[in-house]
């Protein structure tokens, strides 16, 4: 938390106080320079979530993140649920002015995990692969890891929908071809833990569905749906 | 039996999307979890502001469907709780987590409950492919209803597996753990428990 925020937040807490709280300070009890009262109108109009927020650089907390893929299976008769366990994630974010936010995302595609149960080669032992989570990966025909090492979303357009949601539209790059995407995005909240400082903390859902086909994965399609849903949600903490 | 191209139809957004499933054709009888294509997941909110998603990795389940009159069927769920995915992002920090998550009398407390098992009581039809299961929810060694919204996704044939059908569901529920006695990081970690199961069921050979 910077200390602006901190005076934006007050000033927040003031004008909403002054709106509808129960014990409402006279106008003449307030402290009123005109700076202040520029901060005040400008924070009047954020969700009461997003006052204490700080306008700053954020770095993904990848603790408390998580990244899953689901495809639809046997036609579709279930969801095949895969993770990424090693993706990383920068964020600039200002909550007076969410869309001026930008956001990037690199997922490494070597990291997928499939919770595959038991020997994989015993009922594969014409797999080229070790495992599963390899042949996911690393096969030509999925996610292909050595020619394409990264699968990156860098943002291009963010627009509010509500008070607390909005659409991220990004080129997400997979296979070395990159397309716009858009990301329907919820915020959480803020929270501050004690061994972070003063440092803010802010939660996000996010999702989207692509067609594979579209960046040339058109393997065992309709077997496995080409509708793949990416789904996100996960913390982010403010850069020192 | 029903072949790939009967049931394979257009895919909408949100999955899994089987656009025609049917019940029709699909055998009665026992099920088993077909174990490659099946997952388990329980999500907590952390400090209010994200979702905390973990993986159970080890989990079985008898089904015994009646394709006539769905709500004749049973599911028996049998959980691993020392059988976690975290997906925590540091390799040696992963596996203290987990198990610490798993044994820690605060969390899962393995050592002494080492299943969580839920036995359907009452099988109800809401839709043409939904419905509700409720059954006893064994957690913690404390027995509670729970209620799963489930829906039916089709029936694949795969061929080898010949001439055995495979069929498809998603369930879902949400559970208070301080129900069963678990309330620890209440502050930190949410009371509710989202959880989530989408998988398949083998037809059991004869």
């Amino acid at each position: 938390m910077t200390f602006k925020t901190l005076m934006v937040a007050g000033t927040s807490a003031f004008a909403l106080a002054a709106c509808g709280g129960s014990e409402t300070p006279s106008i003449e009890d307030a402290p009123t320079p005109p700076v202040e009262a520029e901060a005040t109108s400008e924070a009047a109009e954020l969700h009461p979530s997003l006052v204490d927020v700080a306008a700053a650089d954020y770095s993904l907390e990848k603790t408390h993140a998580f990244m899953t893929v689901k495809v639809g299976h046997g036609g579709g008769i279930s969801a095949y649920r895969i993770s990424f366990t090693d993706f990383d994630g920068d964020l600039s974010f200002d909550p007076a002015d969410p869309e001026a936010a930008s956001l990037t995302f690199t997922i490494n595609p070597l990291s997928v995990e499939t919770n595959y149960p038991g020997d994989y080669k015993a009922g594969h032992a014409d797999s080229a692969w070790e495992s599963w989570n390899e042949d996911v990966a690393r096969d030509a025909k999925w996610l292909n890891a050595d020619a394409f090492p990264e699968i990156t979303f860098v943002s291009t357009d963010i627009t509010k929908t509500g008070d607390l949601t909005g659409t991220v539209t990004g080129d997400l790059t997979l296979l070395g071809v990159t397309k716009p995407v858009t990301l329907d995005v919820s915020y959480n909240g803020l929270a501050n833990q004690p061994w972070f400082g003063e440092r803010d903390i802010i939660g996000f859902d996010a999702s989207t569905s692509i067609m594979r086909s579209e960046f040339g994965m058109a393997a065992a399609i309709p077997n496995i749906s080409d509708a793949v849903d990416v789904e996100f949600s996960g913390e982010f903490l403010q850069d020192e | 039996m029903r072949k790939y191209a009967i049931i394979a139809g257009l895919m909408a957004a949100t999955l899994p999307a089987n656009a025609n499933p049917t019940l029709e054709g699909v055998a009665s009888g026992l099920y088993e979890l077909e174990k490659t294509h099946a997952f388990l997941t329980w999500t907590v909110k952390h400090n209010g502001i994200s979702g905390y998603t973990v993986n159970f990795t080890d989990f079985d389940a008898d089904l015994v469907f009646d394709a006539e009159t769905p709500a004749n069927s049973q599911l028996a769920v049998s959980i691993n709780p020392t059988a976690l995915n975290t997906n925590y992002p540091n390799a040696e920090k992963k596996v203290e987590w987990e198990a610490e998550l798993a044994t820690d009398a605060r969390f899962l407390n393995a050592g002494e409950f080492p299943t969580i098992s839920f036995e359907s009581t009452e099988v109800t039809q809401t839709g043409d492919f939904e419905g509700t299961v409720t059954g006893n929810l064994t957690f913690l060694g404390v027995s509670q209803p729970v209620t799963l919204d489930v829906s039916y996704g089709g029936v694949a044939n795969p061929p080898w597996f010949g001439q055995r059908d495979v069929i498809g569901f998603t369930a879902s529920t949400t559970i208070n753990r301080s129900e069963f006695g678990n309330t620890s990081l209440g502050g930190v970690i949410s009371d509710e428990v989202e959880i989530e199961f989408s998988g398949e069921f083998l037809q059991a050979e004869e």
